[in-house]
């Protein structure tokens, strides 16, 4: 479950424009991480390096000590939300997720149902997915993301399109995931909900990744 | 392998651009039954004979009809990102073969199934008998693929065609995969296997054949039947199937797999 993952000096041009820019941070199991930062200044692109999504033009991204894109293509157990969630428009939350699950097959139909619950929606819910509101369609993303009791957790934006409520059970479920032991990473451009979760805060500008005190943040 | 390639075979076959493909070529094939002139089995079925308007449409539209099941999945996937939660669970060579033999066999269904229930609609009301070499209705003589077979065992001949079929409804369904998610729109994905035969067929049959003179069938989208009007000799066949399926391969796999997603 423990794991440790170590970005060393990677640099990311994309059609020769500079995306990260010789970015070296260290993450381990059992910890928040968030990354705050305005649009477009690469908190994205450093979920997708982590995640194996992208590798870096220099630099190395190790996961417990073995090299991301070399020794694996993906982190071994990893749940991801990353950008708007999309699943297939024709079937319903509960089939999406099945099949999901049905790739790696660790976990049963009742876990995901527990799992659908957990985040607030309804596993007999007959509506396609094309059907679902935005924080639904949120909501399922992150289902996507936890249900299979990942060691990494890539969160971008989790808060979008989510009511106060939403946020409040989002906020819940991360601790609860960091509690388990998972190693956490989320992406937003609100401080407020960063600062109320991570333990550690980095600030993302320009593709450079600066880490920031949370309670010099906080005041 | 064995899960991702079950769930892809699952969405492949469970979607209703699928249905509709396969509808339609169902429809064509039913359609050839229907308007199809009097005759023994040998001379009439749609794969042997094409020669009335559900057979032309059947083989005038093929490509698009194979491509339309799943081809389009790749390109769409990656527009709105849901690889990204397959690739989180399954290696991205896994996800290609997986993808990839998906669409070859939705796009192999796809075109088999309407020239079997054609053959077999066709075996309840004509007559099974052998071909005659000396029979003005024979097509196939010397120099077309399996024609021998055609002359002595007529109904492993029909299914082995319905085999070759398949083979090239799955190599060429594949073919969208050549093109990733680099079109802005999903018909262009759909279109573009058919857009390539059919510029193939013209410029082969401008700059290959001479006036009144065609030694080989040569156009990949008139070698899915089995009754042209030049030769297909089997090497044909199988060279232009493995032409493509090696562009599927090499070109998909680059798209799928070493270029960045």
């Amino acid at each position: 479950m423990a794991m440790k993952i170590e970005i060393k000096d990677a640099t990311k041009y994309i059609r020769k424009a500079l995306i990260l820019n010789h970015v070296s941070v260290s993450l381990q199991s059992g910890k928040i991480y968030g990354l705050q930062g305005p649009n477009g200044s690469g908190k994205t692109m450093l979920l997708r390096l982590i995640s194996g999504l992208i590798k870096p033009t220099s630099g190395h991204v190790l996961i417990d000590d073995k090299e991301l894109g070399i020794d694996m293509d993906f982190p071994p157990s990893m749940g991801i939300l990353i950008e708007a969630p999309a699943f297939i428009d024709a079937y319903t939350g509960l089939r999406n997720l099945e099949l999901l699950a049905d790739i790696k097959q660790v976990i049963q139909k009742d876990q995901i149902i527990q799992t659908l619950q957990k985040i607030g929606l309804d596993p007999n819910d007959r509506r396609k997915y094309y059907k679902y509101s935005l924080g639904m369609k949120q909501r399922l993303g992150i289902a996507a993301a936890i249900m299979e009791q990942p060691a990494l957790l890539l969160l971008d934006e989790p808060t979008n399109a989510l009511d106060e409520v939403g946020v409040a059970l989002i906020c819940n479920i991360i601790l609860k995931e960091k509690e388990r032991g998972a190693l956490i990473v989320i992406a937003s451009h609100d401080g407020l909900f960063l600062r109320s979760l991570a333990d550690e805060l980095y600030y993302v500008t320009e593709g450079k990744v600066e880490k920031r005190n949370v309670c010099e943040e906080e005041s | 392998m064995q899960s991702i390639l079950r769930v892809e075979l699952w969405k492949a076959t469970h979607n209703i651009k699928f249905y509709i493909a396969l509808t339609a070529g169902v429809l064509f094939a039913v359609l050839d039954a229907i308007l199809t002139g009097n005759g023994p089995l040998y001379g009439v079925c749609m794969i042997v004979s094409p020669t009335n308007l559900g057979s032309a449409l059947f083989f005038f539209f093929w490509p698009i009809l194979v491509a339309l099941p799943y081809g389009w999945s790749f390109w769409k996937e990656k527009k709105d990102q849901s690889y990204i939660q397959i690739e989180a669970r399954v290696c991205r060579k896994e996800f290609f073969w997986a993808k990839f033999m998906a669409v070859f066999i939705s796009g192999g269904i796809v075109m088999s199934i309407p020239i079997l229930l054609n053959i077999l609609i066709l075996a309840l009301f004509h007559p099974y008998e052998m071909p005659h070499v000396l029979s003005g209705m024979n097509a196939l003589v010397n120099g077309y693929f399996l024609s021998s077979l055609y002359h002595s065992n007529l109904w492993l001949f029909l299914f082995i065609w319905c085999l070759v079929d398949f083979l090239w409804g799955g190599v060429i369904a594949c073919f969208c995969l050549v093109v990733g998610s680099k079109p802005t729109f999903q018909v262009m994905v759909i279109l573009t296997p058919y857009l390539v035969l059919l510029a193939l067929e013209i410029i082969l049959n401008t700059f290959l054949y001479g006036p009144n003179f065609t030694l080989y069938e040569v156009c990949p989208m008139e070698l899915a039947k089995a009754g042209t009007l030049s030769a297909n000799p089997g090497w044909i066949i199988f060279s232009e199937m493995g032409l493509f399926a090696a562009l599927d391969i090499g070109l998909g796999y680059w798209q799928v797999v070493k270029h960045e997603l």
